[in-house]
């Protein structure tokens, strides 16, 4: 309360309660996926913790501004042979895999090792609702480098056709598979960053051992798949987590893949692969004991 | 409760004790000499002009954080060279001298602990490396001492701070050392094990150890002894025994407080003294400011009788060494 | 305000609370006992991270287990490890806190930053914690847990890392929250004489029980014995006092005169009259948070060390040291 004596006041700058609102668990959740986002970005943060996430935003959105570039100023340097979809996606792995390889133990590991949980976990929020919300921010942004750029690349072909309904209606199957690719792509490399993530504390061990295991998959399996010869034993090639995503999308653009699996088949092995990384950091965060 | 408790009395200090103050004197040589002492890394000047001698017991080594008090232990220790100036210890420089380092216990603030190592081992280590003849009795011993024997076979990384502190204590003990240097010692203690760990480092001090403990739990350090040194940015603010500190203040006024049944009547008598600066009335109090404190204290039982007022307590408020040390570092 | 029902919890082979029940009134009050005796269980098994085996706690009214969000809501909770996020504001940490707890947006910002002034980091609140002193990095972790206004705070080692000033200044500003700002305060810490200076209650624990618990001033009662201490000449005070008929004993410079009633000041005052003594000090003695605490530990073991069954495994060793002037 502030004093009043004929024409004065002193304001009481104390401390002063709070009888407002308080917001439920939504809205700390929605809070926690905002920060994730923003935190992956580098935002609020020292300019060095900007540059690889941007640079990589950027990249992801590169084959498709540059083919839009082109078709529109320089069309004829183009021929006939536009990039598709699901090559497009092939090319662009490496960057999708870096962005979730190096955003997820930024999220995750920092705040295990700062023993930040002990804070968190005394609001009222839940473990489930945290890493939760850590893997949505993380896929939220994925997201916008693996649908964002091709839906803008749809909409330009949609734009340049001669007539943009016509190409709409012609091309619809090549939107929903547009969205399902994107979304399959980051859910994937997300759920196993963060899984391996949950592991350890240290953000480089993180990030080197989910690089370091997409790689060695790969190498592995065209090893085997050359040197392996059994009835069934192309199955091996499976073992490339690297290259998974892509079959998938390749069988949804009904573009043979090498060698040729049923993308169902690979479509199941990559769900559950999801399912078994969320569980894993599910489990490991269940267990903590600050 | 109804159990009935007594509070518990003080232990007599014996004559030994009287004599082991910290300070070198007649008889008593100094066991830790440091000159000129400066240390600065590039521009920043971390520690400056260092001059002082300490002797057996207790002196404490106090300092605003960030103050230059762990440079100074590094640099008491041999862990870090000054750049300027020189430091001895038992007499000896304490730079390149590893036969000194056998004389010498250091309980430093960080961590710096093996994990997969058990508390007994870690402690017969450093008796063994110490080349003890019988390191896993001096272990025990060490052990004992800083009550940590039942943990004794658990890992390290299984500790709690407090025991692992109490273990860095054990390891710098287990040796027997003529001087022992402590850096925050009862981190993570509870009360009974603080009052224990104290009363190993005046024991310690009694029997002619000098015990350089550094802490920012001044009401603790107090008991221990009243050699003090104070670092204040990097500079050394006082040293010496701290009553003997706060009589050379004579810019500060001893501030007292009389609980009496008619303190207006008193302070009016009290006013009347030269030495008295001011004092202020409360309902059940006075506080009054003197610059001749025993002319104060001998006049306080007179005016209270004459003012036919009951004294009910007599209390100096800027005494203890929380005092002194605030307005040490205020200057 | 807070409350506990034979609250039990076993980890592996220790019985860390063993049907702990305590009732703790609005106020400050500190949380002690030795180290293993179930003080981070408890806050633990408060703050609803640990289900108990047995029995319920309560805090405001709502059950830690069962209604566990909805009471993490109104609390807040400063842990005694670093806790802290290196690379974040302490402006944007203190306000992400505000709203996990429920906040909206715009209040958490202005609450933020009105709270990091209340803790004296006002002009700091723009810096990266990670380059914060100990003190100020106390102060952030007292902000976020504040930062909600919650109705209880459980703070636990707050002047931990603290040089004297301070820590003087934590102390006074748990003091203002508990009695200027009308928020609970539990304190936990291993600094008696802390908890001596804010606390209005204690809870003392032992080997998973309470020991003690009740208003600070109530179990600091006064013992019948008035401590006076002269500059000099304690003989010829003693003597006089001796003569009036009072029983005194003498160590060093200082008297313990044995009290009956207030009589005993007039004749203390009129023997320095008589003696010409400069008396330096004088004060009924009183028991100590000390005191108390340690004759609640008496019949633990200095070790701490307690098997599966909870017998002591080691006898006591150390003899009790000084009991301190108040």
């Amino acid at each position: 309360m502030s004093e009043q004596v004929a024409g004065a006041r002193i304001i009481d700058r104390g401390y002063q309660h709070y009888d407002g609102a308080r917001l439920g668990l939504t809205h700390a959740t929605r809070v926690m996926t905002w920060a994730a986002i923003k935190r992956a970005l580098g935002i609020r943060r020292p300019f060095r913790h900007k540059i690889l996430p941007w640079l990589l935003l950027l990249v992801s959105f590169g084959p498709a501004a540059f083919l839009l570039a082109f078709r529109v100023f320089v069309p004829a340097a183009l021929g006939n042979n536009l990039p598709s979809y699901d090559s497009i996606y092939n090319r662009l792995t490496a960057v999708y895999l870096l962005f979730a390889g190096l955003a997820a133990p930024d999220l995750l590991c920092a705040d295990r090792r700062e023993r930040v949980l002990s804070l968190y976990f005394a609001a009222p929020i839940t473990r489930l609702r945290y890493v939760a919300s850590q893997y949505a921010g993380l896929v939220c942004l994925l997201l916008l480098m693996t649908l964002v750029p091709m839906l803008v690349l749809f909409a330009g072909n949609a734009l340049l056709a001669n007539s943009a309904w016509d190409y709409l209606r012609q091309h619809t199957d090549d939107l929903w598979h547009i969205m399902l690719s994107g979304a399959l792509t980051a859910v994937y490399f997300s759920a196993l960053a963060v899984a391996v993530a949950s592991f350890t504390d240290r953000r480089a061990y993180a990030t080197g051992t989910y690089v370091g295991l997409l790689l060695v998959s790969g190498v592995v399996s065209a090893i085997l798949v050359r040197i392996v010869h059994f009835s069934g034993s192309e199955w091996l090639a499976l073992i490339n987590l690297v290259f998974l995503p892509v079959r998938v999308i390749r069988g949804l653009f009904d573009v043979p893949a090498e060698p040729a699996l049923n993308p169902w088949a690979c479509a199941g092995v990559m769900l559950g692969l999801i399912a078994v990384s969320l569980s894993l950091l599910v489990w490991r965060y269940a267990r903590i004991r600050d | 409760m109804t159990t009935e408790i007594t509070p518990t009395s003080r232990t007599e200090p014996s004559e030994a004790s009287r004599a082991a103050t910290g300070r070198p004197g007649p008889g008593v040589p100094a066991t830790i000499e440091v000159e000129g002492v400066s240390k600065w890394y590039g521009d920043k000047v971390a520690v400056s002009d260092l001059t002082f001698a300490l002797g057996p017991g207790v002196t404490a080594l106090l300092g605003p954080n960030g103050a230059g008090k762990s440079t100074t232990l590094k640099m008491l220790t041999g862990q870090l060279r000054p750049s300027r100036g020189a430091v001895r210890v038992l007499g000896q420089p304490v730079m390149d001298n590893p036969p000194l380092y056998r004389r010498i216990g250091l309980v430093p603030e960080q961590e710096g602990l093996y994990p997969f190592l058990t508390g007994r081992e870690f402690v017969e280590l450093a008796a063994q490396l110490h080349r003890l003849p019988r390191p896993r009795q001096a272990a025990e011993e060490a052990l004992h001492t800083v009550e940590m024997l039942d943990a004794a076979d658990r890992r390290l990384g299984g500790y709690s701070k407090g025991m692992r502190q109490r273990v860095k204590i054990a390891q710098a003990l287990v040796h027997d050392p003529d001087v022992l240097m402590l850096d925050e010692p009862l981190t993570g203690a509870d009360p009974r094990q603080r009052l224990a760990l104290m009363e190993t480092f005046t024991r310690l001090g009694a029997a002619g150890k000098t015990v350089l403990i550094s802490s920012h739990i001044l009401y603790e350090v107090e008991r221990m002894g009243s050699n003090v040194l104070v670092i204040v940015n990097g500079k050394l603010a006082a040293e010496g025994d701290f009553h003997a500190i706060r009589a050379l203040m004579d810019d500060r006024p001893r501030r007292v407080r009389v609980t009496c049944s008619d303190p207006r009547a008193v302070a009016a008598r009290l006013v009347a003294l030269p030495g008295t600066l001011s004092v202020s009335v409360e309902s059940d109090a006075l506080v009054a400011e003197t610059a001749a404190p025993l002319e104060f204290h001998h006049a306080v039982s007179r005016a209270a009788q004459g003012a036919e007022a009951r004294l009910y307590g007599i209390e100096g408020l800027d005494e203890d060494l929380e005092s002194v040390f605030r307005y040490l570092v205020s200057r | 305000m807070v409350q506990t029902t034979d609250l039990s919890k076993r980890f592996e082979r220790v019985q860390a609370l063993d049907g702990a029940t305590l009732s703790v009134p609005p106020g400050c009050t500190g949380l002690l006992g030795p180290n293993g005796a179930g003080k981070s269980t408890l806050i633990k098994l408060l703050l609803g991270l640990l289900t108990p085996d047995r029995g319920e706690a309560r805090v405001e009214g709502f059950d830690s287990t069962r209604q566990a969000l909805a009471m993490r809501a109104i609390v807040g909770y400063m842990p005694e490890h670093e806790s802290l996020p290196s690379d974040w504001m302490a402006q944007d940490f203190v306000r992400y806190m505000a709203e996990l707890h429920g906040l909206p947006s715009r209040v958490a910002i202005q609450r933020a930053s009105d709270t990091l002034f209340h803790v004296g980091l006002g002009e700091e609140r723009y810096r990266a914690i990670g380059g914060f002193s100990t003190g100020m990095k106390q102060r952030v972790k007292l902000a976020q847990a504040l930062v909600h206004d919650p109705r209880v705070m459980f703070l636990d080692e707050p002047t931990n890392g603290l040089d004297p000033a301070g820590r003087d200044e934590m102390l006074v500003l748990i003091d203002r929250i508990a009695h200027e700002m009308g928020i609970n305060v539990i304190l936990s810490s291993h600094l008696l004489a802390d908890v001596e200076r804010v606390a209005d209650h204690v809870v003392i624990l032992s080997t998973g029980r309470v020991v003690a618990q009740g208003a600070l001033r109530a179990l600091m009662t006064a013992t019948p014995a008035v401590t006076v201490r002269t500059q000099d000449g304690a003989l010829p005070l003693a003597e006089a006092l001796r003569r009036r008929g009072y029983t005194v004993q003498i160590e060093g410079q200082e008297l313990h005169v044995e009290y009956e009633s207030d009589d005993v000041y007039d004749a203390i005052r009129d023997a320095a009259v008589e003696t010409d003594a400069a008396l330096v000090h004088l004060k009924r003695r009183v028991l100590t948070l000390e005191d108390i605490y340690l004759a609640g530990q008496d019949d633990s073991p200095p070790n701490g060390a307690r098997d599966g069954a909870g017998r002591a495994v080691a006898a006591a060793g150390a003899s009790g040291a000084g009991g301190q002037e108040p």
